[in-house]
This record gives structure tokens, sequence and C-alpha cells, in this order.
């Protein structure tokens, strides 16, 4: 790699999967770089989801290839779930355990002791502004509040990637503020690098440095956010355009 | 501390946050400590009677290998494997630096933890009555008779396992394991002959131990026992391997 190439932590390679309902994903390319934001667009249904979960190993099989800087995910799945901090379509928790014996239950994987353990859970149970709430029941949480506590599952053991399909989901007008903050910060302070889904253009709009156009399981392009707003007036301006447009094009360093 | 070790952890610990599974331990443990009682030597001396079973602790162990631990063993894997799957909560296993056969394995293992616990507890039981009251009781052989039949129910887990992985739902999971067993069961009762080829008709294989069986024949049990935990851990891993949530 010459100094003038970008450093990208993941790169995603001709991803396919097509369900037994015809439905799936076909040919999905794209890369991330360290400390990006990039953001995948499309409608329900469009296959965000499928590329998360292909990338993350819950869908196991696949076409193409998935490498966490340079390593076939497929080759040690739990090596690069090590660096990845997952939210895949609802929040994964067990509903009969508080906030906080869930958060427990995630740092028991990362051999963290008990002292480091707690410190890190009363930190991200605070970031997420559940604190007050983390002896409660998990089930007995709001949509919201499920969400946060989603995200706060994925902050544990510190992950460089993050993978969050609709973060905000189910989220008030402060939430996704916060949300959107949480993963700004992670991103600036931590060099954290970020796959983000959305069908909300607004909200990939604030945060994305790069978007990804996912429509009927095709990423049809890709562009940077500053190229965007340079030509149209928004995202969803641009998201319309292109599922408008034939074919696929990339764009403006766009991988 | 290894990652099987924390994940096993994790799981027992998921066994046993929840009420129902003390709750059954507690109702095991006053019937058995009832029936112990009443039927020890000097156990019913307070009430001037004279009443001693000495086989009694082996026939609760029966009860229990029988009825009582296949239940737990099909409700237990059908909390972890169906219900997560259905839940969808067993993506918060699967999304952690764990690969797919610690993640089985462990859940496997804590069962058996569980059922190992669940059979200790019992013998304890047993044996503090035994030794409070003075009765007579050979306590080495009953806790090896205790501690041997976590063999044959490991047989039962990987059973409940693989069922638990084909089905679609919890219920259905436990409902379809409890017939399969009682046919297996009804089978046996019907041809021992015929019975004797599933594992389920050897889940007493500790009297084969205690009443000093030919060695051979105890030999060849314990293959069939192990074979079949074997092939059904297989499949149900391959089950477990292929799930996509």
């Amino acid at each position: 790699m010459t100094a003038s190439q970008p450093s990208y932590i993941l790169t995603a390679a001709r991803l396919k999967k097509q369900y037994r309902n015809g439905r799936g994903v076909e040919d999905i390319s794209f890369s991330i770089r360290r400390g990006e934001i990039f953001g995948l667009l499309g409608a329900n249904g469009a296959g965000k989801t499928t590329t998360m979960k292909i990338i993350t190993g819950l869908i196991t099989r696949y076409g193409g290839t998935v490498r966490l800087d340079g390593e076939d995910i497929a080759e040690n799945p739990a090596k690069a779930l090590r660096r990845m901090g997952c939210l895949v379509e609802a929040p994964s928790f067990y509903g009969y355990m508080s906030a906080e014996k869930n958060l427990k239950t995630a740092a028991a994987y990362y051999g963290m002791d008990k002292a480091k353990a707690e410190s890190e859970i009363a930190a991200k149970l605070q970031l997420v502004k559940l604190y007050q709430f983390r002896k409660d029941k998990a089930a007995k949480y709001s949509l919201g509040m499920k969400q946060r506590l989603g995200l706060a599952l994925a902050m544990i053991g510190d992950p460089e990637i993050y993978v969050l399909d609709e973060p905000a989901n189910g989220m008030d007008i402060e939430g996704i503020v916060e949300i959107r903050n949480i993963i700004l910060n992670l991103a600036c302070e931590r060099r954290a690098s970020f796959l983000v889904s959305s069908h909300l253009a607004p909200e990939l709009q604030k945060m994305c440095h790069r978007v990804g156009i996912i429509h009927d399981g095709a990423l049809r392009e890709t562009a940077e956010m500053d190229w965007i707003l340079e030509n149209y007036p928004s995202l969803e301006d641009y998201y319309l355009s292109v599922i408008n447009s034939e074919g696929r094009r990339s764009i403006n360093g766009g991988k | 501390m290894g990652i099987f070790a924390r994940s096993v952890g994790v799981e027992l610990n998921k066994i046993l946050i929840r009420k129902k599974y003390y709750v059954l331990v507690a109702i095991e443990l006053i019937i058995t400590a009832v029936i112990v009682l009443f039927t020890s030597e000097n156990g019913l001396a307070i009430l001037g009677l004279s009443f001693d079973m000495p086989s009694v602790p082996y026939i609760i162990l029966n009860a229990l290998l029988v009825f009582v631990l296949p239940l737990i063993i099909f409700m237990l894997c059908a909390d972890l494997f169906t219900n997560e799957i259905e839940t969808g909560t067993l993506k918060a296993v699967l999304l952690r630096p764990i690969g797919r056969f610690t993640a089985f394995a462990s859940k496997i293992f804590s069962v058996a933890l569980y059922v190992l616990l669940n059979l200790m507890t019992v013998c304890a039981v047993i044996m503090a009555i035994k030794i409070i009251l003075g009765s007579r009781a050979d306590i080495p052989a009953l806790l090896a008779a205790y501690a041997i039949s976590v063999l044959p129910m490991l047989g039962l887990i990987a059973f409940a396992s693989l069922v638990s992985l084909t089905a679609g739902n919890s219920s259905f999971a436990m409902f379809a394991s409890m017939i399969l067993y009682f046919v297996t069961q009804g089978i046996t009762v019907v041809s021992a002959r015929v019975g004797a080829v599933f594992f389920t008709s050897h889940l007493s294989v500790y009297r084969m131990i205690i009443t000093g069986n030919p060695h051979s024949a105890l030999l060849n049990t314990l293959l069939l026992i192990l074979s079949s935990i074997v092939l059904m851990s297989a499949a149900a891993f391959w089950l477990f391997d292929r799930k996509e949530l």
C-alpha cells in the first residue's frame, strides 16, 4: 500500500445472498476507511440488513468476501467480532435481565477484570442515558430505551468498527441527536469506523462521510457526502436521482 | 479463564437467573427429603414406627432419570436454543467474539452442569438425612450412582438440542422432545430387544455398575450411550452452525 492510498479497515467484495423468496443482495462491494462513518441508505427491504448480517457473520452461507484489515472474516469470525460492535436489526438482549446485567453478560466474553468491566459498563450506561434505569428489567424498557441499550451493548469491548443497523430506530428527537453525537464522537476521538444503515436520508446526511445507495438488493452508487451536498440540495435528492437512474456509478472517491 | 469457560458461565447464569429452574430443584428437594425421611430407619421413630426401605435413594434416582430430568432438559434446551433463535437473543451470543462451536458447546455443557448440580444436590440431601438419622446407607455407591447418571443425561441433552434446533418455536420443541422420548420409552416397554438400540432405554446405567454386571455388557451400554451423544451432538451442531438469524 502506498502512502496515498486510503487505509481501509473493512472491505466487502461482491457480496451475494439469495433467500428462498428470491430477495437478497447481489454484487455488493464497498470499503470503509478508519475513522469513517459510511452510511447505507435504502428503502425497507432494499438489502441493508442482509448486508450487515453477512458482515457480522449472522449469515454464514453467502457469496463474496468480507475482509477486516485484509483478513477474510469467514476464516476466523470470532477474531473479527472481537474488533466489531454490532447492532443488527433489533437490539439483542435478555429481557429477563436488567440493563446492567445484560452489559455484564456481554462483557464476560471479553475477559475483562471485574473492576474494568464495572467501570466500562457504568460509563456506557451513562453515555446512553440509561444509568438511572440500570437495575430495571430490559423487557420493561420503551422502544427508544431498548435501542439505547443495544448501542451500549455494541460499545462493550471498545470496538474499532461499528456495524449499526438503523441505530436511531424508535427514538425521539433528543434520542436521535444523542445517538448521532455518540457516533460522531467515537469516530472523531477514537477513530472508530462505522457502517450505519438507515432509510432516513436526513439522519445519514448529518453524520456520514460517505454514503452508499442500496436499492433492490444492489449497491447502486457510493459517494462522498461533501460531493453530494455540492451537487444536490440534499442527500434525499441525491438518493431519488440515483434510484430513478439506470445502472450503477461510483462517484468521487466511492469505492 | 478461557473463552469456553466464560461462555459456560454466561449460559449457566442465564439458566440460574430464571426462577423456574430454582423452583423445580426446590420441589425435587422437598419431595426427596420427605420420602427419605419417612422411609429411613429411625425416620419414623418419632412416631413410634419402624420402617426402612434402603432402596429408596435409587428409586428416587430412577424417577429423576426417567421422568423429572428429561422434562427439565427438554425445557432447558428449548429455552437455550429454540427460544433464543425465536426471539433473536441468540444474536447476543453470536455477535460476540466467540465461535459458533464454542457457543454451541457452552450451551450443552451448561445444561449438563445444571443436571449434575441437580443430581448432586438431591444426593447430598439424601446422604445428609441418612447420616443425621444414623440409617444404613452405602454412601460411596450412592454417590457413584448419582454421578455416573449424568452420562446418559448427556445423551438426552444432545437429543433435546437436536430437536430444539429443528423446531420452530420453544413450545413445539418441548412437546416434540417429550413425544419422541416417550415413544422410544414405549417401544422399550413393548419390546425390550428393539428398545435396547435406543440410548433412552439405558438411562439407569448406574444399575449395571452397582449390581456388578459383566464388564462387556457395561462397555456395550456405555459405548451405545457415547456414540448416541457423538452422533446427535454432531447433527445438532451442524444445524446450529447453519442457523442464519
